[in-house]
């Protein structure tokens, strides 16, 4: 899937892939793309940089670890990052059930929750 | 080019020893990395600490690409493929760089904006200059035009500052926005001190030597400072923009 198909929901997937504990650069990519089943493969001069925008919103926070002789930069979620991954989830199950409803056709479902 | 220096993060207090690899793939990581550092365009200590991030991911991706059965070599070649051209890379973290320098610019000029105003009215206060005392005259009369300036400084500045922090992942708005605020802001922050300064060396020049204009020395200094980093920011800010159009 072409990452413009992700606008405007990047940030609510990357933060998902933290929603474990805290993970670095290459593994939250490697997340996307298998729990997407693939579909997701960004390239990761887009992943990298969206990392950072996260970063300096306050909604993951960044720290350095050496791991295997190599400086690592882990990420996990603030606070913040908590609830703005909810707010994602809440805004997405609602923009996917009026897509299904308009797509599929019939009444739209009230969203669970 | 050596790798030590290049790949020292903050904190970390210069480089450390990496494991010894197979120099078909320290050639091909090593060469990318030199690449992407010198097209990234930002200071050498953010660089550095980009570079190290991506040198592990890069090496992650190695690792996974032998343990499916690649040769070295070879690995290394998929996993540069897969992280794309250094330049592209470097590119698609310029909006990040530049949000960054707008946001710690538009932080240090509300940060400052008191200080300075306090700094320059106790001066001219315990200096006993004409504005405190009399009605505006001589070189005075331009002070309305720091009170402009505050009033165009200001907003601009918080602009800037919201746009780049959490509010702007969701406000509907042009990505140049931050960037253009805080360069408006600088502008007038560097107009305010500016005039503020002019005022003054007209002032003294057209004075008695006795009158001491040392209690706004504290002022001074702090305007100059700040002047300084305005015209930092707006060199800074050109050349970025110069860069880009060049990139494109």
């Amino acid at each position: 899937m072409r990452a413009e198909a992700l606008k405007g929901h990047l940030d609510a997937l990357l933060l998902a892939t933290l929603a474990d504990g805290p993970r670095h650069g290459y593994a939250i990519k490697e997340s996307l793309r298998l729990d997407s089943g693939g579909e997701f493969d960004l390239p990761t001069g887009t992943v990298y940089p969206a990392l950072h925008r996260l970063e300096r919103a306050g909604l993951i926070g960044g720290s350095w670890s050496v791991v295997a002789g190599r400086k690592r930069r882990s990420y996990e979620l603030t606070d913040a990052g908590r609830r703005a991954l909810e707010a994602g989830r809440a805004d997405w199950r609602q923009f996917a059930i009026a897509v299904t409803g308009v797509l599929e056709g019939g009444t739209c479902p009230a969203p669970a929750g | 080019m050596s790798r030590t220096g290049r790949m020292s993060a903050p904190g970390f207090g210069g480089t450390l020893p990496t494991p010894a690899r197979a120099t078909e793939v320290t050639a091909l990581i090593d060469g990318y990395l030199v690449n992407l550092a010198s097209a990234l365009p930002c200071p050498r200590s953010t660089s550095s600490a980009i570079v190290s991030e991506i040198e592990d991911g890069l090496m992650e991706a190695v690792s996974d690409y032998k343990a499916r059965g690649m040769r070295d070599k070879e690995a290394a070649q998929a996993a540069i493929g897969e992280f794309g051209e250094p330049a592209a890379v470097a590119e698609a973290f310029r909006p990040e760089f530049i949000a960054k320098r707008a946001r710690s610019t538009a932080i240090a000029l509300i940060a400052s904006g008191p200080l300075v105003g306090a700094a320059w009215i106790a001066g001219a206060f315990f200096a006993g200059l004409p504005p405190v005392r009399d009605h505006l005259s001589g070189p005075w009369l331009a002070l309305p035009l720091v009170g402009l300036a505050i009033v165009i400084a200001a907003p601009s500045s918080v602009i800037a500052l919201v746009t780049t922090g959490r509010a702007g992942l969701r406000l509907p708005m042009p990505p140049s926005l931050p960037s253009k605020a805080v360069s408006v802001a600088s502008i007038a922050a560097l107009a305010a001190d500016s005039t503020l300064l002019l005022m003054l060396v007209f002032y003294a020049l057209t004075t008695p030597a006795s009158r001491s204009f040392l209690p706004l020395a504290p002022a001074i200094a702090i305007s100059l400072v700040r002047a300084f980093f305005a015209v930092r920011h707006r060199l800074h800010t050109r050349r970025s923009g110069r860069l880009a159009v060049g990139s494109r």
